[in-house]
């Protein structure tokens, strides 16, 4: 049944969505370009965490204006980097004719993890392609109009036969300018067949390197440890659909000396969710004005905050500074006891 | 689950009754060579006679910034060398680089020598290991205190990993349980004593992901 639902969702999208309807949908919004890329200094970063309202949308302009209401907010507020939470993708799923019902019977497979897993792969196939095209396209013209960097959060994809769970970030001319695999899958998304990534691969941007990750990495310090080995003074990562602890990041930012990005949620209770976390921004606790790492934390839809990145990657804290690269070798590299 | 009584109290004082781990909160930052020796078996002497097991002050031996597991029985069950030094150390002190864990009848413990707790590598390995607990001993120049260094690392070790962890430091101690909940403490008050449940260390998918992550871009580290 399932099946062919998403056979006649999938054929009905082929012919209402394609990449110019995305780019018109935020060419009709009439944007200004923004000045905020103008000038950069790295002691006065302006970012933008997003805290995003999970919904159905029935029309693609609605779905562009929504996205658009937060990055003019974010780009009001001075931001020259915005970024939103993981899977803010999918939500371009929810414009598929038919979509409550699919998710009604994605919902009734709850907990059934070998059926749901596969009625999950099924649906990817089918709608991938739409969801990619529509949100790609919409963030890359909103990056292109507004003249800032975006990280638009992720999207599920079916690569080479394999589900990934893909980032992006897009450069304030609209072009890709980075994109990571999810490295560490929650629980729940490795039983539906998700497969990590093997590799960092920050984003380039004109603030500095970005690396990109989700919310089950918040409670991992490797991800943020190799990040900043490869020079990232700022990392994306917060609230997930996908499951993770968003204010681990706060403990992130102090370990690995960089700027931390956590997007937040609301909403979802179309999906059967109640999502309720604050977008916030963190640093290592001795380059905040108050010392416990909260830059900035707030029951907002934007949260705007400038950063000093130099003072950031320069903390020197004698209490966390040393390093010993020999118990890294003999305890990851040469493991004992890790499991492959 | 199982859970462990564990109480803070200063050096040498009586340990509340009901305590099964004692730990010294030691307001020097260590005991010097010199002095070890006495130290340690004046501790050997306590544990036996309260009958607890006790992690004593942090003390210098071969050249290293130590801690040491002591049994109801006296017997020494666990001594782990710093991995990590305060950079008001480098120079005096070598650095250990193997993590040592032993198991008790409240789980497997390891050790984490003054600020090895701010290191998550680790925490890290020690939940490869199987560790369910973690005791940590750490000085901190009253100048350099405020709250949120002393709490960043039991809870962040605690959330990320699963593990329990009993944070010590010469200005105050806390309790965390493994689910990063704060069981008692902050508290520079003592004894400061409550039941903690013991963890079990986060999943294996995860500490393999990480291992391979590390190992991938191995060389890049090492720079």
């Amino acid at each position: 049944m399932l099946k062919a639902k998403l056979k006649a969702s999938a054929f009905a999208m082929s012919y209402l969505s394609n990449a110019e309807r995305a780019r018109g949908a935020v060419t009709k919004l009439m944007v200004a370009p923004s000045k905020n890329l103008s000038f950069i200094s790295p002691m006065g970063v302006k970012l933008c965490a997003v805290r995003l309202e999970a919904k159905p949308y029935r029309k693609l302009g609605d779905f562009a204006a929504d996205m658009n209401r937060y990055v003019a907010e974010a780009v009001s507020a001075g931001a020259q980097l915005v970024a939103f939470p993981e899977l803010t993708g999918m939500l371009a799923m929810t414009l598929m004719p038919g979509f409550s019902s699919v998710l009604g019977d994605l919902r009734n497979l709850e907990r059934d993890w070998e059926n749901l897993s596969e009625a999950f792969r099924m649906t990817l196939e089918a709608v991938h392609g739409f969801v990619g095209e529509l949100y790609l396209n919409t963030f890359s013209q909103l990056a292109q109009a507004h003249r800032v960097v975006i990280a638009a959060g992720s999207a599920y994809t079916i690569e080479s036969g394999r589900i990934h769970h893909r980032h992006y970030l897009f450069s304030e001319n609209g072009e890709l300018a980075g994109t990571q695999v999810k490295l560490f899958p929650s629980p729940a998304e490795r039983r539906l067949g998700v497969t990590e990534g093997e590799r960092l691969t920050p984003a380039e941007t004109k603030l500095g390197r970005v690396a990109l990750l989700g919310g089950w990495e918040t409670a991992q310090f490797e991800p943020f440890y190799v990040a900043a080995a490869m020079g990232c003074p700022i990392a994306v990562a917060g609230a997930s659909p996908a499951g993770g602890d968003p204010p681990l990041a706060r403990y992130r930012a102090q370990e690995a000396r960089m700027a931390v990005i956590c997007p937040g949620l609301s909403g979802g209770g179309a999906f059967g969710w109640d999502f309720q976390f604050e977008p916030a921004i963190y640093a290592p606790l001795a380059a905040t004005r108050t010392r416990d790492g909260v830059v900035a934390a707030a029951d907002v839809d934007t949260l705007t905050a400038r950063v000093d990145l130099g003072k950031i990657t320069g903390q020197f804290d004698i209490y966390s500074a040393d390093k010993n690269f020999e118990f890294i070798k003999n305890s990851f590299l040469e493991p004992v006891g890790v499991s492959d | 689950m199982k859970a462990v009584t564990v109480s803070v109290v200063g050096s040498f004082a009586p340990p509340p009754e009901g305590a099964e781990l004692v730990l010294f909160s030691d307001t020097k930052n260590y005991v010097a060579q010199y002095d070890s020796e006495k130290m340690l078996a004046k501790a050997v002497r306590y544990a036996k006679h309260y009958g607890v097991y006790l992690v004593p002050d942090r003390f210098v031996t071969e050249d290293s910034l130590c801690l040491c597991l002591i049994g109801p029985d006296g017997s020494p069950l666990l001594g782990q060398k710093a991995i990590h030094l305060n950079l008001d150390y480098r120079g005096f002190f070598r650095r250990e680089s193997r993590l040592e864990t032993a198991v008790t009848p409240f789980g497997r413990v390891a050790l984490l020598v003054d600020v090895d707790i701010n290191f998550p590598q680790v925490i890290r390995a020690a939940a490869a290991e199987g560790v369910q607990l973690i005791v940590s001993s750490q000085f901190i120049q009253l100048f350099d205190f405020f709250d949120a260094r002393i709490e960043y690392g039991p809870i962040a070790a605690a959330k990320s990993n699963a593990i329990s962890v009993a944070a010590v430091t010469s200005a105050g101690s806390v309790l965390v349980g493994p689910d990063g909940g704060v069981i008692a403490g902050f508290s520079e008050d003592l004894p400061l004593t409550a039941k903690i449940p013991i963890g079990s260390p986060s999943g294996w998918e995860d500490v393999g992901a990480g291992g391979r992550l590390l190992r991938t871009h191995g060389m890049l580290i090492r720079d």
